[in-house]
């Protein structure tokens, strides 16, 4: 894992188990912002969604993720070396 | 206006802001220190990006989050030829981090394109060409054609100002 996501490991681990689930709860491209392993809550704008994480979090790691449909899970850039 | 291609590759000059939510925590932590913010950390960077319609998202270089004081929110997983390999070809986990985008046009000083805040992948990609990559996140707002023969490019947006892009297909975004 990248170092920079260590911090949200818990909160990842969640939102790919859950992400099934987001998608019947809310519009595809909702952010959905996720503190350990609480779902906070769905929001319209990614901005939104920042603003409530560092409301609830304050400078605490908190993830902020699209709700993507199946198979966009993943994204493509070609010749992106690992 | 059409512009030449640099060594065969469409490269623009494009602004790398930090994100505004970003930004105002940064400036409120300063501000309630009573400190001003640093000279030494930039506001905003100018680089040299490739248009990259082979990307779904946007990537910049992991020196510019280095140099910029950006937060990771979040992860993107990507698969390219380069990153799929020894793990059964899956997708490596990439943080992402909240910026904005500003294309400027062929004199480099005009805004084509503002993007108020985008989920940008940080990764590697700085080769002494260019220090990012304008994915298909951003060139949804865009117009491209490329001149082969004539070996130019012009980019054009559909409106000045977006205010955020979206890292997953959702009509209208």
């Amino acid at each position: 894992m990248h170092e920079a996501l260590i911090p949200l490991q818990t909160e990842i681990k969640t939102f790919e188990e859950q992400l099934p689930t987001l998608r019947t709860k809310f519009p595809i491209g909702t952010y959905v912002l996720f503190m350990g392993t609480c779902l906070v809550g769905g929001f319209a704008t990614y901005s939104a969604a920042l603003e409530a994480g560092y409301e609830k979090a304050g400078s605490e790691p908190f993830l902020v993720k699209q709700v993507s449909k199946v198979g966009e899970d993943v994204q493509y850039v070609y010749g992106l070396r690992a | 206006m059409s512009r030449a291609l640099t060594f065969r590759m469409p490269i623009i000059r494009v602004k790398i802001r930090i994100g505004p939510v970003t930004l105002r925590h940064l400036e409120e932590g300063y501000a309630n220190r009573c400190e001003p913010w640093p000279r030494s950390i930039p506001k905003e960077l100018e680089v040299d990006a490739l248009i990259d319609t082979g990307a779904s998202v946007s990537i910049i270089d992991s020196s510019i989050v280095e140099e910029m004081p950006l937060r990771s929110y979040g992860y993107c997983p990507i698969s390219g030829f380069d990153s799929q390999g020894g793990d059964e070809g899956k997708a490596k986990q990439y943080p992402n981090y909240e910026a904005g985008l500003v294309l400027l046009d062929a004199s480099g000083v005009a805004p084509i394109l503002t993007v108020k805040t985008g989920q940008l992948v940080g990764h590697p990609v700085g080769n002494g060409r260019f220090r990012a990559i304008l994915g298909m996140d951003v060139l949804k707002h865009c117009h491209f054609h490329l001149d082969g023969p004539g070996d130019c490019f012009e980019i054009t947006a559909t409106e000045p100002l977006v205010e955020e892009i979206s890292s997953v297909s959702v009509a209208g975004a």
